[in-house]
């Protein structure tokens, strides 16, 4: 749908009446005679389309509507709406937009692991086409001075149900230690929590600490305390099983115990009790079956492992793959950005300008009309009447 | 119609300029003269020597007796009134068209009051005879009934002998070309008197000084002039063209003069006095 910016510029389309009153007065007055003889000397060219109007003067109209579309301000152009989805972790543990209740152009940012933060929904809305309605569906928080045709979605939970701090990972590195990644808010007195005998004070926004939760818990929790209001937060460690049959290389079980000191070996006793189906070795993960990594099937267990297979049984660790958890994602920024000017200004810029074959087509009609008016090209002298 | 073509004023005028040629001949006024030349107006009972042709037969019967028609005497000659009724006549205006239906109907009122006989001439096709101080009215009708000018230049072919007396009178306009106009004069010589008025219109005189874009009304050819620019060019055009005409007409014997017509709505008297002025009524 066509809108304006300045509809009321519509009202310069006036301003083309008393010009063309003008053009009618100007224009020659029809008159009967009984005789030409008298004139013939004086008979200027162009008599026969006298009544049409010079292709100047329709330049001229069109230079003038041109004029005045563009000083009214068309936005949208007739594009579709555009809904960028902010499809990062923390965003998409919010309630997401009904895909059936927008009509348009959708786009998706991010993914679990790749984070979106502002800068990224920024330069998005940089390449989006002047003019055009955008709608931003994310947890971030609404930035200042947004433009008008920016609707900004705030997806984000109440800020008070905000974690202060959070686990981003837990590793084991040692039979019963563990290697945990933990974030927290600026100001916030964490601790993290991995027995009642281990409390560990947190200082900082940011750390590393090594813990070995003690019993059967395998349970560590980061306590935070902001602005009065506690919050809690655990973190359950998984239990790793590998389900190991008798064939394979006995090599491999130290390579499994190289990578996760906690894991624990289930040979097969029956398949039934166990519940898991060949092939082997396989997964469990807190005595569920896991699906097994498709790497493991190009590995020959029955041989001694090389440096390469290694690699890639380690890749292919659920636990072992990818990094701690991203801060920005798991404790989300509470302050609102500022929408940058550079993007606001361009379009701002980009709104108010006409397209490019407009403004060509009205420069063009202008000089042509102009070139008209000044009656170039000189036309040849005719006495001659139609 | 005929209150708009031939108002009040237009006979209060053309009465007022009968009675002035009457007080320049004393004696003379607007009388029916007995002759037997042609049958008169007035009636009187029939009397021995009359001929039944000559018998009023309505009156005969309003009157209980035989009545006849007095003869009358025809002693002002012949009239040809010849009217230009081609398009150039009114080009768009029917001002000139009026004006030549005016002056019409007065010099052939005046001629038939003073006992001629007036033959109009209007274009090629409409030609009547009028005789008798009793039928000048109705020359009216028949002015007034003539179809509107059209066509091109096209006079009547006039008779090679005419009567002893015989005037010609053209009212036309001055768009004549010259080849036509000479062409015709030659076979006008049987007249003794010549009389070419040529009617003009404000506008053809003085036209506006604009661009204009004109239309030959019989022609339709069409040239698009700017007298804001060629006015002085444009005068001296029409001062050339106009010597031209008076010449030529002048050297086939007629008797030359322009005569201004300005608006139909209030220049029915004035039009009247103008004619007298130049001596054209």
């Amino acid at each position: 749908m066509l809108s304006f910016d300045a509809l009321w510029a519509a009202a310069a389309l006036l301003l083309f009446l008393p010009f063309h009153l003008w053009l009618r007065h100007r224009r020659p007055v029809d008159h009967h005679v009984g005789g030409l003889q008298p004139f013939q000397k004086m008979a200027q060219s162009g008599s026969a389309h006298s009544r049409r109007r010079p292709w100047s003067y329709w330049l001229l109209l069109l230079a003038f509507l041109g004029t005045t579309f563009a000083l009214m301000g068309p936005r949208g152009g007739g594009l579709e709406p555009l809904l960028i989805v902010d499809q990062s972790l923390s965003a998409s543990l919010q309630a997401a937009p009904a895909p059936n209740t927008f009509h348009g152009e959708t786009r998706t940012m991010g993914s679990a692991d790749e984070v979106v933060t502002h800068r990224e929904i920024f330069a998005a809305l940089g390449q989006v086409q002047p003019g055009r309605d955008v709608t931003v569906w994310t947890d971030l928080p609404k930035p200042m001075g947004l433009p008008d045709t920016i609707d900004w979605q705030d997806a984000r939970v109440a800020e008070q149900a905000l974690a202060h701090g959070a686990i981003l990972q837990a590793k084991a590195i040692d039979r019963g230690t563990w290697l945990v990644h933990w974030a927290q808010r600026k100001g916030n007195d964490g601790m993290l929590v991995a027995s009642m005998d281990e409390v560990l004070p947190l200082e900082g926004t940011r750390g590393v600490r090594k813990l070995t939760p003690q019993g059967s818990g395998r349970t560590i929790s980061l306590s935070g305390q902001g602005k009065g209001r506690k919050t809690f937060q655990s973190f359950a460690l998984k239990t790793i099983g590998v389900v190991v049959e008798d064939g394979m290389h006995p090599d491999w079980l130290a390579v499994f115990q190289a990578i996760d000191p906690n894991l624990f070996f289930v040979p097969i006793v029956n398949e039934a009790q166990q519940g898991i189906q060949g092939p082997y070795p396989a997964l469990s993960m807190d005595g569920n079956a896991q699906p097994r990594p498709q790497a493991w099937d190009d590995i020959p267990w029955t041989e001694a492992p090389t440096p390469d297979l290694i690699a890639s049984l380690a890749r292919s660790w659920p636990v072992m793959a990818g990094e701690p958890r991203d801060s920005r994602e798991v404790l989300p920024i509470l302050e609102a950005p500022t929408f940058p000017q550079n993007t606001m200004a361009a379009l701002q810029k980009q709104q108010g300008q006409p397209p490019k074959w407009m403004t060509l087509l009205v420069l063009l009609s202008g000089l042509c009309a102009t070139a008209g008016w000044l009656g170039l090209p000189k036309p040849a002298y005719s006495s001659s009447a139609v | 119609m005929n209150s708009e073509l031939f108002p009040r004023t237009f006979f209060v005028e053309l009465a007022r300029r009968r009675a002035a040629a009457a007080s320049a001949a004393p004696g003379q006024r607007a009388v029916q003269l007995s002759g037997s030349t042609l049958p008169g107006y007035e009636r009187r009972a029939w009397q021995r020597g009359d001929r039944r042709r000559q018998v009023d037969w309505r009156a005969t019967a309003r009157a209980g007796r035989t009545m006849v028609r007095q003869m009358e005497h025809e002693r002002g000659g012949f009239l040809h009134l010849v009217l230009d009724r081609s398009a150039s006549q009114a080009p768009g205006t029917a001002d000139r068209d009026v004006a030549q239906r005016r002056l019409a109907l007065a010099l052939s009122w005046l001629a038939l009051e003073d006992g001629a006989r007036v033959r109009i001439h209007a274009g090629t096709t409409s030609s009547a005879l009028f005789s008798g101080w009793s039928r000048r009215a109705a020359v009216l009708p028949f002015l007034r009934d003539l179809a509107a000018p059209e066509g091109t230049d096209a006079l009547p072919a006039l008779a090679t002998r005419t009567a002893s007396g015989s005037r010609l009178h053209v009212l036309s306009d001055p768009w004549l070309s010259d080849a036509f106009r000479d062409d015709w004069a030659k076979r006008a010589r049987g007249f003794r008197h010549r009389r070419w008025t040529s009617l003009l219109l404000p506008t053809e005189v003085e036209p506006p000084r604009e661009r204009m874009q004109l239309t030959d009304v019989e022609s339709k050819q069409q040239l698009q002039v700017d007298l804001t620019r060629d006015y002085a060019a444009f005068r001296q055009a029409w001062d050339l063209l106009t010597r031209s005409r008076r010449l030529s007409l002048q050297q086939a014997g007629f008797r030359p003069t322009d005569l201004l017509c300005r608006s139909a709505q209030t220049d029915a008297a004035a039009l009247l006095r103008r004619a007298a002025t130049h001596a054209v009524l």
